[in-house]
């Protein structure tokens, strides 16, 4: 335990861990109020902030309240005729670019403004019906399909994953799962989750960042720094230090990342609060098999977040067991860190398999998906991958400082 | 209580820093006097159990060097011994005392007591990156006392020490070299002939000689001497023989050279030190090698 405290002491005292701490937080807490106040405001013709993101929040979850809970037949058909409404003869303009005919300024703010986002609701259902498929032909959507919103929701799931999977017991598993989605689904004005959603994954990117920073000279540094004779010759300067040093690290890389990914959670709540994690992730993406809400969604990213920063922090240990003095083992980390993030999205679908087992690779976003390796759904892999690369590293960068030479 | 080295060899490649050396140790203080690169360094590394050796075994009482159990007992100075920057004396201290497996209070307790003992009572409390050399030093030799070793192996441990330092630990040294085994590598010969019991003596990875200052020095008794020349006599007789001390006088040079016969007709024989042994076995090796090994 004193071992353990003192290695936890002498990662805390470098200048390079406190600095890159706090341009953690900074980064953490910049983000967490541009998604609030940038992001859920609502900009002007040029792109800019017209509305406090704040203030709009709170108008979007009133306007939300008329439709909150079980997204119902009643709940989208009055949603579906308010669209309507705007589309009346009456209520519309001629566009001064191209001379169509849409809703006026005055029509769209009374209904479809008030919509918030189950406007997207049913946009982004409807226009995955192929004869529907661009955004004002919802009016064109006849009630009926409406009123059978659960019966397209299905169909186009089904059809895509029939159409994708042509290994049946595969095909199986996503049907079954998109049978366990929870049905009604549940609504509320999701937009301010979402955004928060999207914005969580670079921070534990940014954890990580740190874990490497703090972890490349935790046994490196003894040895470029000549202390590795003094603490390799006293009692328990061997394997008991390596597993302290080890232990150390890897606590104070759950520290950083509860403290990035806690403050930025925090914010989140404090901006939008906690409506809207019960509401699917199929209102984000219609097109997905798994039974999972936003605020489940978030929760597995943070889950999958912290075992990679793991991972990196075992996988740094490593290499710095083995190499004279931080610099190379920084390099490789940062490496490992960097250029799965950078090659994301270039790497032929073939090699998805190796994309899935590298951390930081993907997101939550594969929830979205429907890859299948050896039988087991995409989204473990990325979970149980991390936790492997963990357990392999952690003897090995041990055994490392064990074995190393004082020259 | 015994330190037995069988057969030690280490190769860095082709070089061999040790070559199949073998000698036990008892209590007593030993001094270990080799030029640089003669293999020091790597058979105190090697006693320590921290560098391996190529070949041979080094155990104390039975218990191989490389247990927890004789680490336990150790106490180790390394010659260029690092320290965190960041860290306070004291802290430095707690630390060793931690892996060193001493209760915190115990630890308390002897750190002030050593701190005190190598005069750094005042300076707890700085961080060592604030320290002078010899300060580093005073604090590298606390840390190896630590424990209260029943081995305490020193490698250079009076360099950047002040005279009176030095002394101080030459006093220390010389109380718990009764009861513990105590190999102290330097090249301030004067060190070890005051405290030394027993002298060991090593050459290209070799032990030479091994025995008491008297033991050793027999070795070049009647080759020590001293003259009185002039400049132009003196400079020949320093390119031929190794010179252990020059001194102008008058117009002429007093000379103390190591030779194997009369250097010159006014030569006198002189009563040998272990400085004049050094100079014997070393001064060409001096000369040609830098960094040790």
């Amino acid at each position: 335990m004193a071992l353990f405290k003192w290695e936890l002491i002498k990662i805390v005292r470098r200048k390079s861990v406190k600095i890159a701490l706090m341009l953690a937080v900074f980064y953490v807490i910049f983000s967490v109020i541009y998604n609030a106040v940038v992001n859920l405001g609502f900009n002007d013709e040029t792109g800019r902030p017209k509305a406090n993101g704040i203030s709009e929040i709170a108008r979007q979850y009133e306007f939300a309240e008329k439709y909150k809970g079980d997204l119902t037949e009643d709940k989208l058909l009055s949603a579906y005729h308010d669209i309507l409404a705007a589309y009346l003869e009456e209520n519309l303009v001629e566009n001064e670019y191209d001379g169509s005919l849409t809703p006026s300024q005055e029509a769209w703010d009374k209904y479809i403004v008030p919509l918030g986002t189950m406007q997207y609701v049913l946009r982004n259902v409807y226009n995955l019906v192929p004869e529907y498929s661009y955004f004002n032909s919802i009016i064109d959507v006849p009630e009926e399909m409406i009123e059978d919103f659960y019966g397209v929701h299905k169909k186009i799931n089904e059809n895509f994953i029939n159409s994708k999977i042509s290994n049946e017991k595969d095909r199986d598993f996503f049907l079954k799962q998109y049978e366990k989605i929870h049905k009604p689904f549940q609504y509320d004005w999701y937009d301010g989750q979402a955004i928060y959603l999207e914005a969580l994954p670079p921070i534990p990117v940014i954890a990580a960042l740190v874990c490497a920073i703090f972890s490349a000279p935790l046994y490196a540094s003894e040895y470029s720094g000549k202390t590795d004779s003094v603490i390799m010759a006293a009692k328990y300067g061997k394997r008991k230090i390596a597993a302290a040093k080890l232990l150390a690290a890897l606590t104070f890389s759950a520290f950083t990342y509860v403290l990035c990914v806690g403050l930025y959670v925090v914010g989140q709540l404090i901006f939008v609060g906690t409506r809207a994690l019960d509401c699917p992730i199929q209102f984000i993406k219609p097109i997905a098999s798994a039974p999972f809400t936003i605020g489940q969604a978030e929760f597995y990213q943070i889950v999958l977040g912290f075992v990679c920063c793991m991972a990196i922090t075992a996988f740094t240990s490593l290499i710095s067991s083995y190499v004279k003095s931080s610099f190379p083992a920084i390099i490789v980390s940062l490496s490992a860190i960097f250029i799965p993030i950078l090659l994301n999205g270039s790497i032929p679908e073939m090699f998805d398999f190796i994309t899935a087992v590298i951390p930081f690779m993907r997101d939550y976003t594969e929830l979205f998906g429907i890859n299948i390796y050896f039988h087991i759904w995409s989204p473990y892999i990325m979970i149980i991958s991390p936790i492997i690369i963990f357990m392999i590293c952690m003897p090995f960068a041990v055994m490392g400082f064990e074995r190393h030479q004082a020259k | 209580m015994e330190l037995k080295i069988d057969r030690v060899t280490k190769n860095y490649g082709s070089k061999i820093a040790c070559d199949r050396l073998s000698i036990t140790l008892e209590k007593g203080v030993y001094g270990l006097l080799g030029a640089n690169g003669a293999g020091k360094t790597t058979l105190m590394r090697m006693m320590c159990g921290i560098l391996q050796p190529t070949s041979g075994t080094i155990s104390y009482d039975g218990i191989d060097v490389s247990r927890e159990e004789y680490r336990d007992v150790l106490g180790y100075l390394p010659q260029d011994f690092g320290y965190y920057p960041e860290f306070t004396a004291r802290d430095f201290m707690m630390y060793i005392a931690a892996l060193k497996g001493i209760p915190k209070n115990k630890a308390k307790a002897k750190t002030a007591e050593l701190l005190e003992t190598v005069s750094l009572r005042g300076e707890e409390k700085k961080k060592i990156k604030t320290f002078s050399g010899g300060m580093k030093q005073r604090l590298g030799i606390a840390q190896a006392l630590l424990n209260d070793p029943k081995i305490l192996v020193l490698d250079e441990p009076t360099a950047g020490l002040d005279p009176k330092e030095r002394i101080k630990f030459r006093n220390i040294i010389s109380r718990m070299g009764a009861d513990r085994i105590i190999l102290l590598s330097t090249h301030i010969v004067s060190d070890i002939e005051h405290i030394a019991n027993t002298i060991l003596v090593m050459k290209d990875g070799q032990l030479i000689h091994e025995g008491s200052l008297e033991d050793i020095i027999s070795v070049i008794r009647g080759k020590v001497w001293e003259c009185t020349v002039d400049s132009l006599t003196a400079d020949g007789l320093s390119e031929k023989y190794p010179v252990i001390n020059t001194r102008n006088d008058g117009g002429n040079v007093f000379l103390r050279l190591v030779c194997d016969d009369k250097p010159c007709e006014n030569a006198a024989g002189a009563e040998a030190t272990l400085e004049d042994l050094y100079l014997y076995y070393f001064s060409e090796e001096q000369e040609n090698k830098n960094g040790a090994v």
